[in-house]
């Protein structure tokens, strides 16, 4: 493997949605490093260029359509002198000799190339769950899709999938769901939510269930899915009563339940977290791994997109930092866990100890959690060592919605190096 | 409809039985033809089959549950036992064929476990048995470890295992897919016709020749081989050739987990058997981890498959008293596999020259169905040679097969001269399990006409996304390939028609 060519670069940032491309931006902008910028797929833009709410309100100071969206930030990245490589998915992250450097292989039908690089940053995205791996029992009928899938089919293929639709779930993706649904020309049968509250904010989801007239079944359980051959509906269990009832439907679309898609980490030394299954990181959005960073929905799942494009830019500035000299000095290190029904806390760990620097404000502000499922009035409690360091009431949660954790106003002076903070919920 | 072929020997089902009869006939001067009813191989028993090739102690494993589940006193052990001989031959010969046919299978280990006194007596039953059946019939001895040895090769197995088994020698590991598919091409290339969504209806004989009706025409034989598998009831009353047996069914369901457990365990770990009980963890050559814990229920509908939710508890829970580290968060799919039996004399194969119809073979086989095959195969040879067939041996029969290049799987130098090759093999269409565009449309020319038939074939959808980013783009490529409408590729079986997979 020693003697194969590796094409040398500065930083190699994997995935060309709003992560990657404001990194990119960010990179070019300030500094002269020599960026390459890798995408799998045939445009650059990421998700946006199939899902279509309004984008670029808090990045973009405007607001797009998705794929307006996508191709203002294509059109951007192209005037700048970062190397864009479309079509090349990356196969493998790994060490490149033992100079600290990073080694990425890529396919694209151009050919299989190596790069060797000092700084990787991983802004891969995520996808929904799949009825699989929700294990949504039933018949193993054609017809079961995911948003990510559907809207390919319909905003990138121009396909209809068929005419009556089924959503499953509540968080904000389902209702990008039934834009596209509608978009499609097809008819919604109704949206079913397990739990009793909605994943989202109930105004807008109930607001479009009025606009659009379908039905929203709320603490209500899939039992079955029907159709040997193709779906032809699903059998619902009433929570509340354990009543059985059967809802009919040609299309069925699970939304929700992102996951990152971090299979590029699977065998690495990069340590993935198991709350999220994406990569843990520190406030700099450092990985494990000394100079790989990750940023945008690779972290937890899916988030709004601005956010993303700004998670983007603060790894840009923090590989900046570190290119121009400056040595991450661990003088703090303290861990964060979640624990249930909180899903997780990302960043997980914070390195950075002058709690009074603005650079700590300023990386403060990135760390979030979210909620499992919807929760009224409940209380969070921040622990380090059976100390209280921060406790605060909210009148509700929004399951699976992302909430910023305020972590600057978290009782420093009661943490101590090196331990863990723990998170908890009571309601 | 009007006749589609003439044959000599006419091959109804293409499950594994079916698809070993076909590769195994081609080595001889004679005509024959295989039909299948589903648009795919290997989709009735034999897709949802552990599909685990085994003798030694797996083998011991099944006829311990077996006499556990038996009215009480009933020891299914006996050496005489015909399919024990079969199993033995077939397992035996399944190395070299893999190597012929270039199907890609590991050899695990098998772990099982005692947890405790009681769980230790089985696995004292379990080796002994074993250690008979080899002494007898030749294959690996098993020995007994304890909690140290098993924690060294082992260290992820439950703490509460106080000893286990161990046979490293009696299991080969295969994707039943890979298997089937791997026996029909190479059918295919020796000469063997092979027709799809052709189903079989009614059997009629004049002369001394047969005629099949099928939905797509009619078919001339002479001989016929009932490979029908879990309906091989049906088509051997078509002929009136079901002499005195019926069908028996049960099922499980099963799960597969992800590949980012890759070396968690890897040997395949069993619980002692225990009533209804059948436990076990499998490291797959794929990374990802099969878990086989699920109950026998009974069957009321042979085609019902539907996943049953109270089933996910049980083999979560039921895997992590064999592992604990195995969590719900893993599982990327789940399914049903329904198993088929004779019930003239369950604990038998039936191979045999039909009573009631002449020149009308039924193979209904029991389980394991998959270790047997190339010698049930054989046997169906001396079957067809006792009826009066004239076999004589093909000097051009070509045993070797190539499989679809595996992307994925090869060296970075291999990755490049491929592409280099053929542009479309840098062109990656499933991102988890790294399957090109290229290997996609091999599949297609090897006569893969669904969603599902490319899934088994390249094992693009098969990964942790299960088809959310590949799916559409697959469908797309099928469409162009195969010159058809988007909205006529079907993920199965043939779906109404202005709906997609
Ligand atoms: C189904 C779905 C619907 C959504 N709907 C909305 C919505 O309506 N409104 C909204 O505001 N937000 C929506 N979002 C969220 C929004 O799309 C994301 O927040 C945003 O796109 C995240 O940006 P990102 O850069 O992290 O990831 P992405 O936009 O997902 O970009 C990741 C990029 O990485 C590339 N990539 C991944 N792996 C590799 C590899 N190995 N090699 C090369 N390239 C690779 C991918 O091709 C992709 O282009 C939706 C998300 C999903 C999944
Ligand atoms: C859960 C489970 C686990 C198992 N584990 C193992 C194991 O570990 N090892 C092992 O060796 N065995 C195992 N088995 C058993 C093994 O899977 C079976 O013995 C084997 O698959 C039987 O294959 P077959 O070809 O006889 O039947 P099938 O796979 O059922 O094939 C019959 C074929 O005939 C076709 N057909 C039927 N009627 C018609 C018609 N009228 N016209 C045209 N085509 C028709 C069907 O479509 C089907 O494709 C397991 C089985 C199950 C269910």
């Amino acid at each position: 493997m020693s003697n194969e060519k590796q094409i040398s670069l500065d930083v190699v940032v994997i995935g060309g949605g709003p992560a990657g491309i404001s990194a990119c931006l960010e990179l070019s902008r300030l500094s002269n490093l020599r960026i390459g910028l890798f995408d799998r797929e045939s445009e650059l833009g990421g998700m946006p260029r199939s899902c279509h709410i309004y984008f670029g309100m808090r990045d973009r100071k405007r607001i797009y359509r998705g794929q307006t969206y996508a191709r203002k930030l294509d059109k951007l990245i192209r005037k700048t002198s970062v190397k864009i490589y479309t079509e090349a998915t990356v196969l493998n992250i790994s060490a490149a000799g033992n100079k600290g450097l990073h080694r990425i292989d890529v396919a694209s039908p151009n050919g299989f190339e190596s790069y060797e690089s000092r700084f990787v940053l991983l802004a891969s995205g995520c996808f929904e769950s799949s009825r699989g791996a929700r294990m949504i029992p039933g018949e193993r009928c054609s017809g079961v899709f995911t948003t990510g899938a559907l809207q390919q089919m319909v905003n990138l293929r121009h396909q209809k999938p068929g005419k009556r639709a089924l959503i499953i779930g509540s968080e904000i993706v389902a209702l990008s769901c039934a834009m596209t649904l509608k978009r499609a020309g097809m008819d919604i049968m109704g949206l079913i939510e397990e739990d009793h509250n909605l994943q989202s904010y109930s105004s807008v989801a109930k607001t479009m269930s009025l606009f659009y007239r379908f039905p929203i079944y709320r603490g209500a359980t899939v039992r079955s899915i029907l159709g040997r051959e193709r779906v032809e509906g699903v059998e619902l269990v009433r929570e509340s009563d354990q009543k059985v009832f059967r809802l009919q439907c040609d299309t069925l679309v699970i939304t929700g339940r992102f996951r990152p898609d971090s299979g590029l980490i699977d065998g690495t030394l990069i340590e993935r977290d198991p709350l999220t299954l994406g990569p843990v990181v520190d406030d700099s959005l450092e990985t494990s791994v000394s100079n790989i960073f990750a940023a945008g929905n690779v972290l937890r799942g899916a988030n709004m997109h601005d956010l993303c494009a700004l998670e983007g830019k603060q790894a840009a500035q923090e590989i900046l930092r570190r290119s121009k000299g400056y040595v991450c000095s661990e003088d703090m290190s303290v861990v964060f866990r979640a624990e249930a029904p909180i899903r997780y806390i990302v960043p997980q760990k914070i390195v950075i100890g002058n709690t009074k620097s603005h650079r700590f404000k300023r990386l403060c502000s990135i760390y979030s959690m979210q909620v499992e499922h919807t929760v009224k009035n409940p209380t969070i409690k921040a622990l380090c060592d059976d100390k209280t360091i921060w406790t605060k009431s909210f009148s509700k949660l929004v399951g699976r919605t992302r909430k910023r954790l305020p972590i600057k106003n978290f009782d420093w002076k009661k943490i101590e190096k090196g331990k863990e903070v723990v998170l908890s919920l009571r309601n | 409809m009007g006749k589609i072929l003439e044959t000599e020997v006419l091959i109804i089902g293409g499950g594994i039985i079916g698809a070993s009869v076909a590769r195994e006939l081609q080595k001889y001067k004679i005509d024959v033809a295989l039909v299948e009813k589903s648009p795919n191989l290997c989709s009735a028993t034999s897709k949802g089959s552990h599909s685990m090739i085994y003798w030694g102690a797996e083998m011991a494993f099944s006829l311990v549950l077996k006499s556990i589940m038996a009215p009480p006193g009933t020891e299914l052990y006996d050496p005489e036992f015909p399919f024990l001989k079969l199993a033995k031959k077939g397992f035996d010969l399944t190395d070299n064929l893999f190597h012929e046919l270039d199907i890609i299978h590991s050899h695990p280990s098998i772990i099982i476990i005692a947890r405790d006194k009681e769980e230790l007596e089985m696995l004292r039953k379990l080796e002994e048995i074993s250690n008979d059946l080899t002494d007898k019939m030749g294959g690996g001895k098993v020995q007994m470890i304890d909690k140290k040895a098993l924690n060294e090769m082992e260290p992820n197995v439950t703490g509460h295992a106080i000893a286990a088994l161990l046979d490293e020698s009696n299991l080969i590991e295969v994707f039943a897919p890979d298997y089937v598919f791997a026996l029909v091409e190479n059918a295919k290339d020796n000469g063997c016709k092979v027709s799809m969504n052709t189903e079989v209806k009614k059997i009629s004989r004049k002369n001394g020749v047969y005629t099949v009706e099928t939905n797509r025409g009619t078919i001339e034989t002479e001989f016929i081989i009932n490979a029908g598998g879990k309906y091989a009831d049906y088509v051997a009353d078509m002929a009136g050739a079901r002499d005195d047996w019926g069908l028996a069914f049960n099922k499980t369901q099963m799960m597969v987990l992800d590949k980012r457990l890759k070396g968690l365990v890897n040997s395949v770990i069993m619980g002692a058997p225990g009533p209804g009980v059948f436990d076990f963890l499998l490291p797959l050559h794929t990374g990802n981890l099969y878990v086989g814990c699920g109950t026998y229920e009974p069957v009321e509908d042979r085609d019902d498959a539907a996943t049953v939710r109270e089933n996910f508890d049980y083999a979560i829970e039921h895997a992590r008293a064999l592992v604990p580290a195995v969590s719900e968060k893993d599982v990327i799919t789940s399914f049903y596999g329904t198993r088929y039996w004779n019930t003239r004399d369950p604990e038998s194969h039936i191979i045999e020259v039909s009573k009631g119809a002449p020149n009308f073979i039924n193979l209904v086989i029991k389980l394991p169905g998959f270790s047997p095959a190339p010698a049930i195969a054989r046997s169906v040879v001396n079957l067809l040679s006792d009826q009066g067939l004239q076999l004589t041996e093909k000097s051009y029969f070509n045993p070797i097969r190539k499989r679809i290049p595996r992307f994925g799987m090869l060296s970075n130098e291999e990755k490049k001269e491929l592409i280099a090759q053929d542009s479309r093999y840098g062109n990656i269409i499933c991102f988890c399990e790294t399957v090109t565009e290229g290997e996609i449309i091999e599949a297609i020319k090897r006569g893969a006409t669904t969603i599902q038939a490319v899934k088994y074939m390249t094992r693009a959808g098969m990964g942790r996304c299960q088809r959310n980013f590949c799916g559409p783009r697959v469908v797309e490529i099928l469409a162009r390939e195969l010159n058809m409408p988007v909205n006529e590729i079907v993920y199965e079986k043939p779906a109404s028609k202005d709906i997609l997979f």
